[in-house]
């Protein structure tokens, strides 16, 4: 129906939203189930819940028990595969060939994409920590880029709303820096890392947590919980962590009213002079490369924050000669990752006769200790950063002085080693004008859409922090009375976090942003866009779950306009 | 029995957990394949031979199996072949010419003893050189002062210029061989494919083993 018919009935919607991601899939789940006929248009191919063929597989079922193929690293994956664990053999079918799908760098920025229905939902990190006031109001207080549009009270029914859906598990600490959520229940830190909590707490007044993640412990809504495999960047047989396909997509399908067109390239969007409105978008189908047009009241772009960008500023019309919005000049501008790479590492004595059962697959949280407006955590730089990391037995990989070869060598190394413990600081960038990325019409790619080149780096602010990032983790580890302490740092690029936003900043004034207060387009009220681009500042937490909120605040705005007949 | 199956159909069974019992039922289907045929894709016959006659050396069959008995050796070749960069291919291959005389040149017909008393030697001699190539590192890293490198310019992936002593890299391979095999995996180590629930603090009991990854 939706291929072969020319009228414009059938590509006439109520709403249609880009991408099927994180955004996309909780934009899809909430205007559905507000009643609006939606289309959800993918670029790259279908994937349904189970459908992840490496799920079950064990070192020893895989090409090279999982190592990458070198030759096809490079000839296929040579940025992708700079993160180091993206492109493995488990993996490298959720992540996009370079070959197929070339960026370019004016500087080093790691543009980690997946393009498949479910996007980056199915291999990301499933962290969730709340952003709080102090994120909301720090632009403005530091005089820092532009003032978000909303604060901590605009967004916290929608946290509320996101997690209760989702299912989240964490432990409530009562911060001011990372709000209290709603979890059905945590993971427990093991005996090493709840040492390390009480010490720690002790001596510095840190608190270090259960790593808070989008895991189920229990069943919930129709969804199994999590079986400590730990091979959650596989895909979750059990739908065990929160993903488009195990959660958003599904309830979406069951209203009746989601169309879902995977294979879909939105190429840009179509503007109506007289109505001052966004009136559609242009495909190209990656299949055939044939173009269509569709039409729909509403449209979310939830594509990601660079392809998101990418399509406002290939939305070019006489009102909008340099990209849809962007009457500010910042579209593709502020582009913000996070810096990490940093911390700190020890062995641990005393713990031989402990051990765990199971790989859960979240580790520790220590929550941010710098400038939390008080005057002992005041620095001479801005913001600051939180740390993720683990405490671990060693396996066959370890050292053995004494031993080195031989029947009790081999017996040895079957047994677990010792105990060792490693942190890496995850940290805030600042939002900077001269940090963007833009589109090459001199290079095209093979459905004849510009592609993009980066032009971004790590700042002064980011490079005064990091010495404290990597010695605040060694004296974490000092207290907690480990040894062999090593710390490390190498910044690398921009993009290896996989956290890139701000390229259509929300803001309060339509000359210094693009998105209002609702993630609308300023000048095109009825085009939103929720994904990483929308972010003011970057904050040092993973923002998914804020992109969450956001999009389920968004439509709700959105219908209501609609309703209300805007 | 097809166990790929069979676990996929487990995981779709939504939530309930699975004891390792019953999963080691289903992974036992499957054995190595034999000898026979097979030929290396980046190591010569013979040094191939040494490998495997080394890897039984350093992880010899006991009451559990040894580094032929799953094959180890194929696994050095695969890697060596398929995963490793030009310069870390070189380093290795060029390291290897050597092995036959640094295990002091009749190694395949020594004793058991004293095969493994010519490893024990080789180790020492790797250990000095990685030892050795360490703290030229570090003098390097202390030239280099507080600095980190700022990595400004678009920066295509690089391969390492320098490897430890081409013994530790062919060790760490039959390590790795023998403890990522189906065999090693499900029968020496601890196998829990489907943990269920996780235990943060377990007392350790005697012949526990780590699990398996």
């Amino acid at each position: 129906m939706l291929f072969n018919s020319q009228g414009e009935a059938e590509v006439t919607y109520d709403a249609i939203v880009v991408g099927s991601g994180i955004s996309g899939g909780w934009a899809a789940k909430e205007l559905t189930e507000k009643g609006l006929k939606t289309l959800v248009l993918d670029r790259g191919r279908d994937v349904k819940h189970g459908e992840y063929p490496t799920a079950s597989l064990d070192s020893w079922d895989l090409p090279l028990r999982g190592r990458s193929d070198y030759a096809e690293q490079m000839e296929h994956y040579p940025m992708q595969s700079r993160t180091g664990y993206t492109t493995s053999q488990a993996t490298k079918h959720w992540f996009v060939k370079d070959s197929e799908h070339p960026y370019y760098e004016d500087k080093r920025f790691d543009w980690c994409r997946g393009y498949h229905v479910g996007g980056r939902s199915i291999t990301w990190g499933r962290q969730v920590y709340r952003w709080s006031e102090m994120d909301f109001e720090a632009n403005a207080k530091d005089g820092v880029a532009v003032d978000w549009p909303i604060r901590y009270s605009d967004i916290e029914p929608w946290y509320d709303y996101v997690e209760q859906f989702i299912g989240i598990q964490g432990m409530n600490e009562g911060l001011a820096q990372v709000p209290d959520a709603k979890f059905m229940g945590n993971f427990e830190l093991n005996c090493v890392e709840q040492h390390a909590r009480e010490r720690i707490k002790k001596a510095l007044g840190w608190t270090m947590t259960i790593g808070r993640t989008a895991h189920l412990t229990q069943p919930h809504n129709g969804r199994g919980k999590c079986q400590n495999r730990n091979r959650c960047i596989r895909g979750c047989p059990y739908g065990a962590y929160f993903s488009s396909q195990a959660s958003t997509l599904p309830a979406a399908m069951a209203t009746g009213n989601m169309t879902l067109r995977p294979f879909s390239i939105v190429h840009s969007l179509i503007y109506d002079d007289a109505s001052g409105k966004a009136i559609g978008v242009n495909v190209i189908d990656t299949e055939t490369k044939e173009t269509y047009e569709y039409y729909a009241k509403v449209i979310f772009l939830c594509a990601s924050a660079i392809a998101s960008t990418s399509i406002l500023l290939n939305s070019k019309s006489e009102r909008f000669p340099n990209g849809m919005g962007n009457d500010s000049g910042e579209l593709g501008h502020n582009l913000m990752d996070h810096h990490f790479k940093t911390g700190a590492s020890a062995e641990v004595d005393g713990f031989d006769d402990k051990y765990y059962k199971g790989r859960r697959p979240t580790g520790f949280y220590v929550a941010r200790t710098t400038n939390l407006g008080d005057q002992a955590s005041k620095k001479d730089y801005l913001r600051g950063w939180g740390y993720q990391g683990g405490a671990r037995r060693g396996g066959w990989g370890s050292m053995v002085a004494e031993l080195k070869a031989g029947p009790q060598f081999k017996e040895m190394m079957g047994q677990p080693g010792k105990w060792s413990m490693g942190m890496t600081a995850f940290a805030e960038m600042l939002p900077d004008h001269r940090n963007k990325m833009y589109l090459n019409y001199d290079k095209l790619d093979k459905w004849g859409v510009p592609t993009v080149t980066f032009d971004c780096e790590f700042r002064e602010n980011e490079m005064a922090m990091r010495a404290d990032m990597a010695n605040n983790a060694a004296e974490m580890l000092e207290v907690s009375g480990f040894k062999n302490i090593r710390t490390y740092s190498d910044i690398g690029g921009p993009g290896l976090g996989i956290h890139e936003m701000g390229t259509a900043r929300m803001g309060r004034d339509p000359k210094t942003s693009v998105l209002n207060g609702d993630n609308a387009i300023h000048a095109v009220p009825n085009v939103y866009v929720t994904d990483g681009a929308c972010m003011t500042s970057s904050a040092c937490q993973n923002p998914s779950i804020t992109y969450m909120a956001l999009t389920a605040r968004a439509a709700s705005h959105a219908t209501n306009q609609l309703n209300n007949n805007i | 029995m097809n166990r790929r199956e069979a676990l996929r159909n487990t995981g779709l069974a939504l939530g309930y957990s699975l004891s390792a019992g019953t999963i080691a039922a289903v992974m036992n289907g499957c054995k190595a394949p034999t000898e026979t045929g097979w030929m290396p894709s980046a190591i010569d016959k013979s040094t191939i031979e040494l490998i495997a006659e080394l890897g039984e050396t350093i992880l010899p069959a006991t009451d559990t199996p040894g580094a032929k008995d799953v094959l180890a050796h194929r696994f050095v070749d695969e890697v060596i072949a398929h995963a490793f960069g030009p310069n870390q291919k070189a380093h290795i291959l060029s390291g290897l010419k050597n092995l036959s005389n640094d295990l002091g040149g009749s190694f395949m017909s020594l004793s058991t003893d004293d095969k493994l008393k010519a490893v024990l030697a080789l180790e020492d001699k790797a250990d000095s050189a990685n030892e050795a190539r360490r703290e030229a590192m570090k003098a390097k890293e202390a030239d280099k002062g507080d600095q980190e490198p700022v990595r400004a310019g678009p920066m295509e992936r690089k391969e390492p210029e320098s490897f430890r002593h081409y013994y530790s890299e062919l060790k760490g391979l039959i390590m790795a061989g023998y403890f990522t095999s189906e065999q090693v995996g499900t029968e020496v180590l601890a196998y829990d494919p489907i943990p269920g629930d996780y235990n943060p603090c377990m007392e350790m009991t005697e012949g526990q083993m780590a699990w398996t990854h």
